[in-house]
């Protein structure tokens, strides 16, 4: 009885390597896509979102195909970035979306050696589609966003 | 690289079904129109190779001291409140 149950639950499951955080295993469905990749990691196309760290709006981004591929990624709004994107600046009917409000916006992190210089890429979002797990990276076009906005000291980074 | 001439209107095909346009050229500037299938994408170079670097710098975060993130957030977080 219990051995069922067991093969049930895995059957729903995917476990991979990771050189951050050994083996996980997270649900089938969880998996994102981006049917491009990243931009520069054309080669990946198959992501995981891992709330591993408490207490904080960051969260990492992890290859499903790659051990060591993984970003930090978080949403803007809870960076009290004040970042508004309209519908003439991402495509979303290509990840199959009607409107904005069915997509998740997410930006990713760069850390350089003091941590506390650490920005958000503005320039360049990730854009969820949570209902197909479809998702695309963007760039945006013009001079509103940086690719290096300070997060903690709340500016544009040199 | 194939090197052509073309005026404005004019257009090129690649391979069936990407089609460049030349719809207009005022000084050193020259508006290029590009029709493909959605699996390409288009961008500008010098801000692709950008966003490129930035993500390659964002994915070679090494050993993270979570405690010092989560401090400093909770720095963020406290002045905000006062």
């Amino acid at each position: 009885m219990n051995q069922i149950k067991k093969e049930q639950i895995c059957k729903n499951n995917i476990e991979f390597e990771s050189v951050r955080f050994k083996t996980i295993e997270v649900e089938k469905e969880k998996i994102i896509t981006f049917p491009h990749g990243i931009i520069g990691f054309p080669d990946y196309k198959k992501y995981v979102m891992l709330d591993y760290i408490k207490n904080t709006p960051f969260i990492w981004l992890h290859s499903t195909e790659n051990p060591s591929l993984c970003f930090l990624i978080a949403d803007p709004s809870l960076l009290q970035i004040d970042y508004t994107l309209s519908i003439e600046d991402i495509d979303v009917e290509n990840l199959g979306a009607k409107d904005i409000l069915q997509v998740v916006i997410m930006v990713i992190i760069t850390i350089p050696k003091k941590i506390s210089d650490m920005t958000a890429n503005l320039k360049g979002p990730i854009i969820i589609n949570q209902e197909n797990m479809l998702a695309n990276q963007v760039v945006l076009k013009g001079d509103r966003y940086p690719t290096k906005y300070s997060i903690f000291k709340k500016g544009i980074a040199s | 690289m194939l090197v052509l001439t073309r005026k404005v209107g004019e257009c090129l095909t690649i391979g069936n079904d990407i089609k460049i346009t030349v719809i207009e050229i005022k000084g050193k500037q020259v508006k290029i129109g590009v029709s493909a299938p959605s699996e390409y994408i288009i961008h500008r170079e010098e801000v692709y190779n950008k966003i490129q670097e930035e993500n390659r710098l964002a994915a070679g975060v090494g050993e993270l001291d979570l405690n010092q993130v989560s401090k400093l957030w909770k720095g963020v977080k406290n002045r905000e409140s006062d």
